[in-house]
């Protein structure tokens, strides 16, 4: 097992543009380490690049801050540098790769010990120098503090892709023309048919760039079958809206988009292939040189399962809902196989958090970041969907200790969500009474009904047994009028249940975050006073 | 200024009338000893301008919190449950050990700052990162008034750029050492020294720091040497 750094620096479009290195080094040698050595502003880029190990940060905001602000001697500074990259300076690296044309990273790159070093270093006699390693660094010759433009460090990323690791291509939308020049290169390279594009990122579609040239972009990638074409586009449903008016023909093919997910939500029917991210996060990649789909589990399961070998399903917030609907229409053990087989593929490279499963295939540990509310809302539906279904689920309570505020704030919502959905159902009650003494109050009854089925949309618990109650209704068998009538009030009878069950797991977690925060607030007054007194 | 040692501190709580404490410190009261929650309110209302203006305060004395209580609540409600953060610098560990014996409820947007001198405040990380956010600062009037020296010491604070003082500050101790080595009487003067050795292990962190955090024409400096 190697152990490699990559230090980039850069953008977060810059830092995406390291998946195709990462996916290489992973193919040479899937037990090799790999850590990503970064400023803050691309931490979260970093975080989701599939196949890093580890993402390491250099926190260069608030070490400026406390460098320059007379308040705060330097010695914070300082501290915070060291704290920052004392894991990196104790490890011992097979390879290191600068990505960076910058003073700063060269000289990190030159102080830490490595079998191989690839990129800029700074030797002892201050002289800053590509390692001949580098790739095609001759072309490159050092001219003062900024080496190298924007465009020729684009050029050089590429460069090194080429000639370390299968071919890449980083496309950078304010360059087109350099863009075209790199299809035009590696298409008319010798040997090209062994070239395939793996990864290109095209980052919130400049106003600037002209429609005729986006297609004409576009249409080179998608025409020609030895590149594999994933497009990326940071900034949600506007882009989205601009492809499409430029050409419907994009959208039957692969387009990624990520965040907006409700803006979005119109679009998917129009879509083959929604490939999302969402939260902010790119998930996208390639793996192993191979492009994998990123898909919503409703096109998942509407085309009869993965169409592709390397179809990913996005299982975010509506998981579970879906996850029902799937029970109900395949039944449970199909479920079970389907949350084991896919689950985990899923959770190892299409989210942030580590595969830690339980007896669905839900993940519970967090990696590096603290568990938002949404994310205890996954839990929490799922574990209520277990109590629905009979199903062995558990609730892993030492989750909860990661964010207590977030989880009550969770709970508190998803109570009024609650209420709210009984007050509707109450209504629905009375009004089915009302009709089955007075046939002509048919249409306040199908009101109240369509109040309840318009809670299926949403994301929260009560949803959650809206959508049961739903597709219980859609599965009713044909009968009689009086017959029908019968079988909804029991529906909704069982629908109030559902929500009752929900609202009593909400309380037994209010219990649980009473004793944690009690816990917690006995444990730090009782350390803070220790300190002081101390 | 008042005295904090326990010893010498004269401390005492007394009790309203609907048996709330509060503490009183040589004399002085540091909430009303009729309505203290009133008091607090109000004088939260009074800065309800800075609290819109940032949701990251700093207020000047924690007494028994009535204030910290009211300003929790009005913070709340303009920023929601999570989205606020408030600091307390309390000088007198008296003061706090009595927050803390009858305060009962955790407020994990609370950071408590103690310590008797305000300079010992600024070498601790977790209050510079705390200022390092840019709070709002509020005074509490009572015990703005008991320890004016302390605070207005603790506002006129600046960091010596004296390589020995940056060294106290400094947590390893390789670190510290290979700053102690040097004869530079600060950081500019280490960075020259560097400029005309050759490099060697730690000199490469303190080269990175020094580009890292130079300002954009100190920047030219480095690359262009």
């Amino acid at each position: 097992m190697g152990h490699s750094l990559i230090i980039s620096c850069g953008t977060p479009s810059e830092i995406f543009a390291l998946n195709a290195l990462i996916a290489s080094l992973k193919d040479k040698n899937p037990a090799q380490q790999i850590t990503l050595l970064t400023y803050d502003d691309g931490q979260t880029a970093a975080h989701s690049l599939p196949g890093i190990d580890q993402v390491r940060v250099i926190e260069k905001q608030k070490i400026k801050n406390f460098a320059r602000n007379t308040i705060f001697s330097s010695g914070h500074a300082i501290n915070l540098f060291w704290q920052n990259l004392t894991p990196v300076i104790q490890q011992h690296w097979d390879e290191i790769y600068n990505f960076e044309a910058d003073i700063v990273p060269a000289a990190i790159a030159s102080m830490l010990t490595a079998k191989t070093k690839y990129g800029l270093q700074l030797n002892a006699e201050h002289n800053l120098s590509f390692s001949s390693n580098w790739a095609l660094s001759d072309q490159f010759i050092y001219q003062g503090r900024h080496l190298l433009h924007r465009k020729d460090q684009i050029r050089l990323m590429a460069n090194l892709a080429t000639y370390a690791v299968p071919p890449a291509v980083f496309v950078d939308p304010e360059n087109q023309a350099l863009a075209r020049e790199h299809f035009a290169a590696l298409r008319h390279a010798p040997g090209h048919q062994d070239r395939r594009i793996v990864g290109i990122s095209i980052h919130d579609l400049p106003s600037a760039l002209p429609d005729e040239d986006l297609i004409k972009l576009l249409e080179l990638i998608l025409d020609d079958d030895t590149l594999l074409p994933v497009l990326l586009s940071s900034k949600n449903a506007m882009d989205l809206a601009r492809l499409k008016a430029i050409n419907q023909k994009f959208m039957n093919t692969i387009i990624a988009i990520q965040g907006h997910q409700a803006a979005l939500a119109a679009a998917i029917s129009e879509l083959d292939i929604l490939i999302t991210g969402g939260d902010d996060r790119f998930f996208l990649t390639a793996k192993h040189g191979r492009v994998i789909y990123l898909t919503t589990q409703t096109d998942f399961y509407r085309h009869g399962g993965s169409r592709e070998e390397d179809c990913i399903i996005l299982a975010r917030d509506k998981f579970s809902i879906e996850l029902i609907l799937t029970v109900l229409k395949h039944g449970r053990t199909e479920l079970l196989t389907l949350a084991q087989d896919q689950a985990d593929s899923h959770i190892d490279w299409a989210s942030l958090y580590f595969p830690f499963t339980d007896e669905m295939g839900v993940y519970f540990q967090t990696a590096g970041t603290t568990p938002k509310a949404s994310d205890f809302g996954l839990l929490i539906a799922r574990y209520i969907l277990g109590k629905l279904l009979h199903l062995p689920i558990t609730l892993a309570p030492r989750i909860f200790q990661a964010n207590p505020e977030a989880l009550s704030a969770h709970i508190q919502q998803e109570r009024l969500h609650i209420l709210e959905t009984t007050k509707t159902l109450l209504a629905a009650l009375r009004s089915l009474l009302r009709l089955q003494d007075n046939t002509k109050m048919g249409q306040e009854f199908t009101m109240q009904l369509a109040d309840i089925l318009a809670y299926v949309d949403e994301q929260h618990l009560a949803a959650l047994c809206c959508t049961i109650f739903k597709n219980q209704i859609e599965n009713l068998p044909l009968g009689g009028k009086d017959d029908n009538i019968r079988q909804i009030e029991t529906l909704l009878y069982q629908l109030r249940d559902h929500l009752q069950l929900a609202l009593g797991v909400l309380r037994d977690l209010d219990d649980q975050l009473a004793q944690i925060k009690k816990d917690q607030y006995r444990q730090k007054a009782k350390e803070h006073l220790a300190d002081v007194q101390g | 200024m008042a005295d904090f040692d326990p010893q010498v501190c004269e401390f005492e709580i007394k009790y309203t009338k609907d048996q709330l404490p509060v503490p009183v410190i040589h004399g002085i009261h540091l909430h009303s000893i009729y309505q203290p929650r009133k008091e607090a309110e109000s004088f939260i209302a009074q800065n309800q301008g800075i609290l819109a203006e940032k949701n990251i305060i700093l207020f000047l004395g924690l007494g028994l919190g009535y204030h910290i209580t009211a300003a929790s609540a009005a913070l709340t409600k303009l920023y929601g449950e999570q989205g606020y953060t408030i600091g307390v610098i309390e000088p007198n560990p008296l003061t706090l050990e009595n927050y803390y014996r009858f305060c009962n409820q955790d407020n994990q947007n609370l950071r408590i700052f103690c310590a008797k001198d305000p300079d010992e405040l600024y070498l601790r990380s977790d209050f510079v990162n705390f200022l390092a956010l840019g709070p709002k600062i509020i005074p509490h009037p009572a015990s703005f008034n008991l320890y004016q020296d302390y605070f207005k010491k603790f506002m006129a604070y600046k960091a010596s750029d004296n390589l020995t003082a940056i060294e106290a500050v400094i947590h390893d101790q390789n670190l510290q050492a290979y700053f102690k080595k040097s004869e530079a009487a600060n950081l500019a003067q280490f960075y020259q020294q560097l400029k005309t050795k050759n490099l060697q292990n730690l000199d490469y962190f303190v080269l990175a720091f020094a580009a890292l955090t130079s300002s954009a024409s100190e920047e030219a400096t480095w690359a262009t040497r």
